[in-house]
């Protein structure tokens, strides 16, 4: 690697690597202390899982909709569009007008598949 | 090729060692959740492994893509699959089991092997390499024909998540096959599912 | 501009798929998709076409190397996209018979038309990758759009989850290949791959290097060869097959059976030939082509033998399919041979073309003899048919002939032309084998034909009667033509075929020449 140029690995990612470490070290402790220190005397009633007050009905897992799944891959979709774009926004001076062409006819293509689902109802959550 | 500095070696061995142990949580843990949480960890300990190859690019598409986006969906679908999607202890024999864990090795031992040995013939390393600016300049250069092909998978992609998963269709005279079992349960989860 | 004349064969599908999805997303009633879809396919393989008659222009620089617009892949684009008219025809008559007619289905046939030419001309790892997802997405969704059906769900998922599980093995496999030459187009990696040894003798280093990467390359090229034995359903990596077919609607079966496998032979011949053409890889006893002439054998002989103990028509279908893959595979194995080898990879083509206007053929036959409510699937629907409707019990015969290889269809000849390749190339044995499989496999296609023109229908069973359909007459008259013409003038469409692979080793002979030289 041509370090001579380039930050180190801790000089680039250091700050990073300590607030996870800080983070994970607050966490821990918290637990730790809180199963430590905290009194402990459990009855019956405080041991049924807290649900406003009210008693708990049905299984802890509910079964979700498949429409949340349309949902989430559309989203995973969009989301890797909005990746390739970062890049295209650097450059965007340096690339020109090819660049914008380029970036147009992907975006045209994803657009279509945009319209697609709002046409077809997709996008409608009371189905 | 320089000598990896300490720091290096300290954080690949460090995300290295997290990345085998969380994907080994992944498919063994019979919780769903959990296996979800390993995966989770497994694709933040690759875009670690990331950081120490200066894919800096590729370490914040995995955050944003993989962390974000994909492992969501997986606890989506475990979701969607419900209670009692533990999975039962696994019934395969002991033979099958011997062996493909055998087989695994083998191929972790040649790779092991060889991979020592190689000095692969690395593409010359730019000062920028792996940032955004580099990898835009291939991305909308020569690698351009990937590129747009890339938005064709994903639209492909997803009209064909939309004719598996789509079971509603607003042009109803369709289709006589579409009042399917997870609508049905649909709505008796609604009923129950506001409190608390 | 010149970059659009090149790949027009493949935005010919890609824009048209845009286009279909409006037109699916602004109709106000579904149907009628089906003619657009076909005109789309039928266009893009007169594109095909006319850009071989052009001549293909030489200036590829656009492409950097990623797609290879030569005449090979035209002549598969032009397979692929007949194939994909005929199984849009066909699906334009099942899918309105059994009341699926949504219209989904036809920007996804076209998605997946585009992905198995991009797969055909993918001169480049990553472009394989690529185009094998889009093509095989499009088909997962195919396969699961019985909605409802626990049998189509259940395809679907066994499909897309060895799919998937293919190309992640494909994946790694190109993954070590570039870490190993730090390429990923073909061209690149062969160069490194074969390049000079002769100084690596002087240094020992060196020599190490050279051993690493050949043993990397070889565990590459099983991860990449086991990659392409799931998607054309080669034994032992088969499993998936007839479950898929049988679950998924049957237009659908018709495009998986016929030009998924035809894309997936395509790249990998080409992979194949391009990366591991050499000698030392190729030629020796120890050779990919000694490895895959035991898949071939097993291929032929399991498909064979399973489609004989079938009841179902379609299962039927789907194991000798599995079988045909098999016929293929010998000329992929005689294809690196010095000298013969044009020829066999000649053979190849004429094989997938053959073999998809036969089989769509076929399937187009079942699915006429199919009505709503009243699929035929099973041997026993078919009792009585031939005589019942002579027409259609007709070109059902036609098309059976042909899978059967029966001389005057092109069925005979493309098995004709593998097996003299496979002779050609010395593998006296393996030539052997496959005749004895085509005698065996007679023996079920065969058993349709005594069926439909010699038994009576068991007493109170329905009677399985030809739907109405336009489209469908439309597809098997055209599978027919073809079926007949290449039956009639095989040199002529041979000539073609040698011409296409002859075009592509002149293009590029690095590969070729460079593995000569590397060879001991």
């Amino acid at each position: 690697m041509n370090d001579a140029s380039q930050l180190s690995l801790t000089q680039s990612y250091g700050p990073i690597f300590m607030i996870v470490a800080f983070s994970l070290f607050i966490a821990v402790t918290m637990f730790t202390l809180a199963s430590l220190l905290g009194p402990k005397n459990p009855t019956p009633e405080k041991a049924i899982p807290y649900e406003c007050g009210s008693e708990s009905t049905g299984a802890a897992h509910v079964k979700q909709s498949v429409k949340f799944y349309l949902t989430a891959i559309l989203f995973v979709v969009f989301d890797i569009e909005a990746i390739f774009l970062y890049p295209w926004a650097v450059l965007f001076q340096r690339l020109g007008v090819t660049g914008l062409v380029e970036m147009l006819v992907f975006l045209t293509v994803l657009t279509a598949a945009l319209v697609y689902c709002w046409k077809k109802g997709a996008l409608e959550w009371q189905t | 090729m320089n000598p990896s500095s300490t720091q290096e070696i300290i954080a690949f061995s460090l995300f290295a060692a997290l990345a085998v142990a969380s994907a080994l949580a992944t498919v063994t843990l019979r919780n769903p959740i959990r296996n979800a949480v390993g995966l989770f960890v497994h694709v933040l300990s690759l875009a670690g492994l990331y950081i120490t190859l200066a894919a800096h690019f590729l370490v914040a598409v995995q955050l944003i893509v993989y962390v974000g986006a994909v492992v969501v969906l997986f606890v989506f679908v475990i979701m969607l699959l419900g209670p009692g999607s533990e999975t039962a202890p696994d019934a395969t024999g002991r033979v099958p089991r011997v062996l493909g864990a055998a087989g695994i090795a083998s191929v972790g031992i040649v790779l092991a092997s060889t991979v020592r040995t190689l000095a692969p013939p690395r593409p010359d390393r730019v000062p920028e390499f792996g940032t955004l600016r580099h990898v835009g300049e291939y991305l909308f250069g020569p690698a351009m024909v990937p590129f747009e092909v890339a938005s064709v998978l994903l639209t492909a992609g997803i009209v064909g998540a939309f004719a598996v998963a789509k079971a509603h269709h607003h042009k109803v005279k369709m289709n006589t096959e579409t009042n399917l079992a997870p609508l049905k349960s649909d709505a008796v989860d609604e009923s129950q599912g506001d409190h608390g | 501009m010149n970059l659009v004349l090149l790949l027009s064969p493949i935005l010919i599908p890609t824009v048209g798929a845009l286009v279909l999805m409006m037109l699916d997303a602004f109709q106000k009633e579904d149907g009628g998709l089906a003619m657009p879809t076909a005109l789309l396919h039928f266009t893009a393989a007169a594109m095909a076409l006319a850009l071989w008659q052009r001549g293909v222009p030489s200036d590829t620089s656009a492409l950097h190397g990623f797609l290879a617009i030569d005449k090979t892949s035209l002549f598969l684009d032009a397979t692929i996209a007949l194939g994909g008219g005929i199984a849009s025809l066909l699906a334009g008559g099942y899918l309105a018979e059994h009341k699926l007619d949504r219209g989904e289905y036809y920007p996804l046939i076209a998605f997946s038309t585009a992905g198995a030419m991009l797969l055909v001309s993918a001169s480049d790892m990553l472009m394989l990758f690529l185009g094998l997802e889009t093509m095989s997405l499009g088909v997962y969704a195919m396969t699961g759009f019985r909605r409802g059906s626990p049998r189509s769900a259940e395809a679907s998922l066994k499909y897309f989850l060895l799919g998937s599980f293919a190309a992640a093995l494909m994946l790694f496999g190109s993954a070590l290949l570039y870490a190993v030459t730090g390429h990923t187009d073909y061209a690149g990696i062969a160069e490194v791959l074969h390049a000079a040894p002769a100084n690596a003798a002087a240094d020992a280093a060196a020599a190490i290097q050279v051993v690493t990467r050949s043993r990397i390359s070889i565990l590459a090229m099983l991860l990449i060869v086991i990659a392409m034995a799931f998607k054309v359903g080669a034994v032992p990596f088969h499993m998936w097959t007839p479950d898929a077919y049988e679950g998924a609607p049957t237009s659908t079966m018709a495009y998986m059976s016929s030009v998924v496998k035809a894309a997936a032979f395509g790249a990998f011949a080409r992979v194949m030939l391009a990366v591991y053409g050499d000698a030392a890889s190729a030629g020796s006893a120890a050779g990919w082509p000694a490895m895959l002439a035991w898949v071939a054998v097993a291929t032929m002989t399991v498909g064979n033998l399973v489609a004989l103990t079938q009841t179902s028509v379609k299962r039927m279908l789907a194991y000798s399919s599995i079988a045909h893959a098999g016929y293929v595979l010998l000329g992929v194995i005689a294809a690196p041979r010095e000298g013969t080898g044009t020829t066999a990879y000649a053979s190849v083509l004429f094989y997938l073309l053959a073999y998809t206007v036969s089989n769509m053929g076929a399937v187009g036959a079942l699915i006429l003899a199919g009505r709503r409510g009243a699929e035929s699937v099973s041997y026993d629907d078919l009792a009585g048919y031939a005589r019942r409707h002579p027409a259609a019990g007709f070109a059902m015969t036609l098309f059976l002939l042909s899978l059967t290889g029966v001389p005057p269809t092109v069925g005979f000849f493309a098995k004709f032309y593998v097996i003299r390749a496979t002779l050609d190339a010395g593998y006296t044995a393996l030539a052997l084998i496959a005749v004895v499989n085509s005698a065996v496999s007679a023996y079920y296609y065969l058993g349709v034909l005594v069926k439909m023109y010699m038994r009576d229908p068991a007493p109170g069973a329905a009677l399985a009667s030809p739907m109405r359909s336009g489209y469908v007459t439309v597809a098997i008259l055209t599978a027919a033509v073809f079926v007949v013409w290449m039956g009639v003038m095989p040199e002529r469409w041979l000539d073609l075929a040698r011409e296409a692979v002859g075009a592509a080793t002149a293009a590029a002979p690095s590969a070729a020449t460079a593995g000569g030289n590397a060879a001991p």
